[in-house]
């Protein structure tokens, strides 16, 4: 995976903060997307300007001593909203 | 002279015309809960039910299509289901919730749940248990469910499949009387049971019901997400509606407590699960 992409969210889908859990709703898909705390975080993370290296750099900061698990798991999640179209990808 | 029967529910109108003494009466003992008005005006969707030669026939005219059936379980099956589809296509003043519902004290004990999970079965029990039967298929919710949250309902009688009917038959009062290849029309006098008198209500509680026959008893309480993922799943009319009614449901599942439902067969419910529902409902 390319990780000097930049992604963003794809403006047509609605996010909704339910107390601390996220909804995405899909209105092409009429498909509903839950994700958790460390999900969203990701999520807001892709604004169009910091490339996924970056944003894994971030949130590795943010949890010392998990740097293999935290790779993995973001571009396991930004995979998955890429395929779901929830994540657009903004090629340099 | 054939009846005509109007329905209207959220801005759509329905007509029935019962074009024969049987259909009449057909009409008549199975839905009866519809409260619906003779009338001679016309109506976005014309129906007509027939009985003649040993078969019963639904004539959707808007479809341009009839269909004959044997049995008038199966007539009343598909009679409600031309009534339903209609009602959640066409109307644009409501949130259309794939979902049974019962009430209690006012409130309306939402059931929403995929076709095959329970949903009609556990509404039986709901009705033996001594709450009042309103739909077990379609709810109307207020367009504007963030600062109203009343409901309507489309009634129909509660529809369980052949394989389905061995489980509720120890609820039964009578033998059912409309059977069907399809399904079986249960009427509530059969569970001991009324029907809602009231036509609006407010939303009290989500239960999503899902019947496993290797499991025990599971009643868990869910996070407004959790229940929003449920909501937005049965919303079935979401590309009529601004934002495809998507911030309007989430507001609703803050306001109104959710559960999950798991359980293995009636005999896996707890002897006070009716008073634990009922203690839920906000």
């Amino acid at each position: 995976m390319n990780t000097n992409i930049v992604y963003k969210k794809n403006s047509n889908c609605l996010i909704e903060d339910m107390d601390g859990e996220l909804l995405v709703y899909d209105p092409e898909s009429a498909t509903t997307l839950h994700l958790n705390n460390s999900s969203m975080i990701v999520l807001e993370l892709c604004d169009g300007k910091r490339s996924l290296t970056e944003i894994i750099r971030l949130v590795q900061e943010a949890y010392p001593g998990q740097s293999e698990e935290v790779e993995a798991d973001i571009l396991a999640l930004v995979e998955d909203l890429t395929s779901r179209q929830v994540l657009q990808a903004i090629y340099p | 002279m054939p009846t005509n029967w109007l329905i209207e529910k959220a801005g759509v109108s329905i007509a029935v015309e019962c074009c024969s003494f049987e259909a009449e009466r057909l009409f008549d003992e199975v839905f009866a809960g519809l409260k619906c008005q003779a009338t001679v005006q016309e109506a976005d969707v014309k129906l007509s039910i027939d009985f003649d030669g040993g078969k019963w026939l639904l004539i959707d005219h808007s479809a341009d299509k009839k269909t004959t059936y044997n049995h008038s379980g199966d007539l009343a099956y598909m009679l409600s289901d031309r009534i339903v589809f209609n009602v959640a296509d066409k109307t644009e003043q409501a949130h259309c919730l794939h979902a049974a519902a019962v009430a209690s004290q006012g409130k309306a004990i939402l059931i929403p749940a995929k076709s095959g999970s329970g949903k009609s079965s556990f509404t039986c029990w709901m009705v033996q248990a001594g709450f009042d039967y309103c739909t077990d298929e379609l709810i109307l919710l207020n367009n504007h469910v963030s600062k109203n949250k009343s409901l309507r309902y489309v009634y129909r009688p509660i529809q369980i499949k052949p394989h389905g009917i061995d489980a509720i038959t120890p609820l039964l009062n009578n033998q059912i009387k409309h059977t069907g290849n399809m399904v079986n029309a249960i009427t509530v006098d059969m569970l001991g049971g009324d029907c809602c008198e009231q036509q609006e209500l407010d939303a009290g509680l989500f239960v999503f019901p899902r019947y496993d026959k290797d499991a025990g008893f599971e009643f868990e309480k869910l996070s407004p997400a959790e229940a929003g993922m449920n909501i937005m799943s049965n919303h079935v009319n979401a590309r009529n509606l601004e934002g495809h009614g998507f911030r309007e449901m989430m507001s609703l599942v803050r306001q109104v407590p959710s559960y999950t439902l798991t359980y293995g067969g009636f005999d896996k419910l707890p002897n006070n699960f009716a008073d634990t529902i009922t203690q839920a409902i906000k």
